[in-house]
């Protein structure tokens, strides 16, 4: 039967000398799982103050402690010292429940007895009292998987069970639980685990296995297991087996099947060349390393990610998936190309990644993602083609009055695109541009504008950038109008210290005071208090005096200036016909707003 | 000994014997490749190797002694291999409760018992699940190998609790002396081959069938004929597959090789209109392929190509051949007419 070879000394039954780390490292106590206090503390309370529920409901995903937690208070439970949150792991109890072999305690495994006949089994078996210990426990793993009518066949009995039964379902997948079983049970969601969490843990294993490894392999491991500590702890386990004495970053690779990230970057860099010819040779030069297509889309998708933020926060970001040395290409790489362009190679990149998990054709939808990203010209947002095209309109009148004429052909070239793709997209840019002044003219109007929204701050321009393009009026001022309906946007804007604000960024970038004027593109309501400038019709400067006017005594009334100094309120219209109230019910017709 | 019959996996080979020298060899691995590249080979071979009742220090079969005999006779009683039966779709829970039932017996001869999953990528989910529990904590000295094409076909909970094993591409020389082993004597023929398995010599024999390249010549010179004749040519696509046998599951097969050298083909030309060298066509088909990229361009051929992998994913799917390739000929024939462009 058995025999005793050389090459494995210790046991005659080779597999049998083994369990697996994920196995032993199993948490015994509450104090001992990893991530999820909220749900030890809960139980552990329950214990204590002897609450403990009748049927619990554990859920979250793969690896993160249900199964483990099950157990744990089933000791709790039948511990002989307890009921105790700190079961003792020495007595029958314990030692049978750690080994899954308790008489009182039944782990069943619902995938694989799923149907109502084992329900109906459950059922007969729990009027009996247990057999040693104080409670008689069902752990039902994977509940999930139970027919409709083993769910239903289970509960009336997990609604009033014999007071000396407990139920833990556990499960991944909580939407397939039906909503009766679920309003019977109290229920526990267990959370994904953190990145230092997963690297805390592997790195007691690694100390108490007596091996060593590189801060940047557990961190690599961690990352991969996507939250579930038994995802780690296999990677872990395997490294661990296969690899020599110390754990490299490499080693985790090489398992893997990822490419080195020094690779990944050859291959982004060929491709943002617009080389597809080079980025197929890099690609088979990989798939010849046996580095897997789905690893290696992966990781570009990592690459394209680390390029949008790049793009969009600037250098100073710090959670980037590649090593810093990267980091001067990457960002040199992220403010050539506008931010759509990338945002393109993403969908690409994540479609093609999707079609992978069914396809028998890897290889060539990878060479096809990389043709189609290396061909991908730089993508103009259709934003700035439509003000692209209103500025013609605001030359020959207000926007939206405007025909859809096409730009005129000065504007056709390189250089406008290229300033309006620079201040539209990029951040504000200190550096470059902030520094150089330009004439503001009807050529450089869009240009200028465009480092004026992104000078002012990004909640401001966005209520500029409502009314499209200013126009010039007459020299040295421009005049922004806001169509008819956007009246709240237009007295935003048009507040003395933003008029002021825009007429300062405007110094700023032209070199030259301009006079920057607010109005409504329709018939006008102007407030035109904040203009220094005379308005054209006498009329409506009546208007708005006598808006004014009655918009001060409003403000007298004592019930809104209790809502002003309370609240912030703020009077945003004075409706037709609206005169100084005597009843209170006409009040409350005014909106006044909070701020 | 035993191992030499795996090719190509080396390193695959020295990490397990290292393992087994160590004790931790774990309880289940899942095997992750593409489909011929000898993921089943390896996981008999590991077998062998546990369950060798030899006298020798290696970790590896010695196929003399009863166990390696009965594992090679496949009547080996701790051993277990299940395939999905080749007229399921998909990989039952009736056929895991068997597993399960034989798992958890008692191994006959002691040395522990192996079990082999072939086809995992087709367990359905309740197959699956039933696994679980047994796939976390097996009986003690059990080995459990799940055989599938990628991770990205199996449960999150499944890979969880498995150890992956991924397997690369052989190289294309080795690929080549496999093929030359196998009696593949026309070196040119050798090396096409190669470079289409992509490092599988499974895909490479499947394809070494000469009646399948009479087929790809035939298609090369469709492709040369301007307009393109595709319906015509389906029929004749269709009869070529009907030579395959009767039963629809030979046809499919066929089909999906067909398929094979049709993509490998528009492959090239895509290569070709980028400025990249072709890798399985020769210098005189090239020819007829660039002539294609000139007439339509590169984005047009990627729709082609799009549209191609699309019949294929149709033939793994059950559609009616006639209908997918009739499809196929005429997105073809319309893709290809320069009008198109």
């Amino acid at each position: 039967m058995a025999r005793q070879t050389p090459s494995l000394p210790a046991d005659p039954a080779p597999a049998e000398g083994y369990t697996v780390l994920a196995r032993r490292y199993r948490p015994q106590r509450f104090a001992e799982l990893v991530g999820q206090h909220a749900v030890a503390q809960a139980l552990e309370n329950a214990i204590k103050s002897d609450r403990v529920a009748h049927a619990y409901l554990f859920t979250g995903p793969r690896g993160v402690g249900k199964t483990s937690t099950a157990r744990i208070l089933a000791k709790c439970l039948n511990c002989e010292q307890g009921p105790t949150i700190q079961p003792c792991g020495v007595c029958a109890s314990c030692k049978a429940i750690t080994a899954g072999e308790d008489v009182d305690v039944f782990e069943m495994d619902a995938a694989s007895n799923r149907g109502i006949d084992e329900a109906r089994h459950l059922r007969s078996n729990v009027q009996y009292r247990p057999s040693r210990g104080r409670y008689k426990i069902y752990i039902i793993d994977e509940v999930h998987m139970l027919t409709r009518e083993a769910f239903n066949a289970l509960l009336k009995t997990l609604e009033e069970p014999p007071p000396h039964v407990k139920f833990i379902l556990a499960t991944t997948d909580a939407q397939k639980v039906p909503i009766t079983i679920l309003s019977r049970c109290q229920r526990f969601d267990f959370a994904g685990l953190t990145l230092p969490q997963i690297v805390g843990r592997l790195q007691d294993i690694v100390a108490s296995e007596g091996r060593e490894a590189d801060p940047q392999a557990l961190d690599l491991i961690a990352r991969r297991a996507g939250g579930g500590m038994r995802d780690a702890q296999s990677l872990l386990d395997q490294l661990l087996s296969f690899g020599t004495e110390k754990l490299t970053a490499e080693q985790v690779y090489t398992l893997l099947g990822s490419a080195a990230d020094d690779w990944v970057a050859e291959l982004a860099t060929a491709i943002l060349a617009h080389n597809p010819a080079q980025a197929l040779e890099a690609l088979a030069e990989l798939a010849g390393r046996g580095v897997q297509m789905s690893e290696l889309v992966d990781q570009l998708l990592n690459y394209w990610r680390d390029l949008m933020v790049l793009n969009c926060a600037g250098e100073q970001v710090s959670d980037l998936n590649l090593p810093p040395h990267f980091r001067t290409t990457m960002h040199q790489q992220a403010r050539a190309i506008p931010l759509d362009t990338i945002l393109a190679g993403l969908d690409l990149l994540s479609s093609t990644r999707l079609r992978l998990v069914r396809s028998n054709h890897g290889r060539l939808l990878v060479e096809m993602a990389l043709i189609r990203l290396a061909r991908l010209e730089d993508l103009l947002p259709l934003t700035q083609l439509t003000q692209w095209v209103r500025q013609s309109g605001v030359a020959a009148g207000p926007p939206g009055a405007a025909s859809p004429a096409p730009p005129p052909p000065k504007l056709g070239g390189l250089p406008a695109v290229e300033g309006v793709k620079k201040n539209g997209l990029m951040p504000p840019e200190t550096g470059k541009n902030g520094h150089a002044t330009r004439r503001l003219d009807e050529e450089s109007l869009t240009d200028v504008w465009g480092q004026v929204l992104a000078q002012v701050g990004k909640f401001f321009a966005a209520q500029l950038e409502k009314a499209g393009l200013p126009a010039i009026s007459r020299p040295n001022s421009l005049v922004l109008r806001f169509p008819v309906d956007y009246n709240q946007d237009r007295d935003y804007c048009s507040a003395p210290e933003r008029v002021s604000k825009v007429e300062e960024t405007l110094r700023k970038v032209t070199g030259e005071g301009w006079n920057f004027r607010v109005e409504s593109s329709g018939v006008a309501i102007s407030p035109s208090q904040v203009m220094n400038q005379p308005t054209a019709a006498a009329v409506r400067e009546a208007e708005a005096v006598r808006t004014r006017r009655l918009k001060e005594e409003v403000e007298k009334e004592p019930i809104i200036k209790r809502a002003i100094e309370l609240l912030g309120a703020q009077i945003v219209r004075i409706e037709e016909g609206f005169t100084l109230p005597e009843a209170d019910a006409t009040k409350r017709n005014e909106s006044a707003e909070e701020a | 000994m035993s191992w030499q019959r795996v090719r190509g996996h080396d390193a695959l080979i020295t990490s397990f014997q290292r393992v087994a020298s160590r004790g931790r060899l774990a309880h289940a691995y899942l095997f992750v490749g593409p489909s011929g590249i000898g993921k089943r080979l390896f996981a008999l071979e590991l077998a062998k190797a546990l369950l060798c009742e030899g006298q020798h220090d290696q970790f590896e079969g010695c196929d003399h002694c009863p166990g390696c005999a009965l594992l090679e006779a496949g009547t080996h009683p701790d051993f277990l291999l299940m395939q999905k039966p080749p007229e399921d779709m998909e990989f039952r829970i009736a056929l895991m409760r068997e597993i399960l039932d034989r798992i958890y017996l008692k191994p006959a001869r002691g040395r522990g018992k192996v079990a082999i999953l072939d086809d995992a990528d087709d367990l359905n989910d309740e197959a699956a699940n039933a696994f679980l529990k047994t796939l976390e904590e097996p009986p003690p000295g059990s080995l459990l190998v799940l055989l599938g094409t990628s991770t990205d076909r199996q449960l999150p909970t499944i890979v969880s609790r498995c150890q992956v094993v991924r397997f690369a591409p052989l190289s294309e020389t080795l690929v080549d002396k496999v093929l030359a082993e196998q009696g593949i004597d026309d070196p040119t023929q050798r090396q096409r081959l190669a470079a289409l398995s992509e490092g599988c010599p499974g895909t490479a024999l499947a394809l070494s069938d000469p009646a399948l390249w009479e087929f790809r010549r035939d298609l090369i010179r469709c492709l040369a004929t301007q307009p393109l004749q595709g319906v015509e040519f389906s029929r004749k696509w269709m009869e070529f597959l009907e030579e395959a046998g009767k039963e629809s599951k030979l046809q499919r097969r066929r089909a999906a090789l067909c398929l094979q050298l049709l993509v490998s083909l528009l492959q090239d030309a895509l290569r070709c209109s980028v400025g990249s060298t072709p890798r399985v066509a020769s210098a005189e088909e090239t020819e007829v392929l660039v002539a294609v990229v000139h007439r339509i361009g590169t984005d047009p051929l990627l729709r082609l190509i799009e549209r191609t992998l699309q019949a294929d994913e149709q033939v793994e799917r059950y559609l009616q051949l006639v209908l997918i390739l009739e499809a196929l000929m005429d997105a073809l024939t319309q893709g290809l007419e320069p009008a198109h462009r």
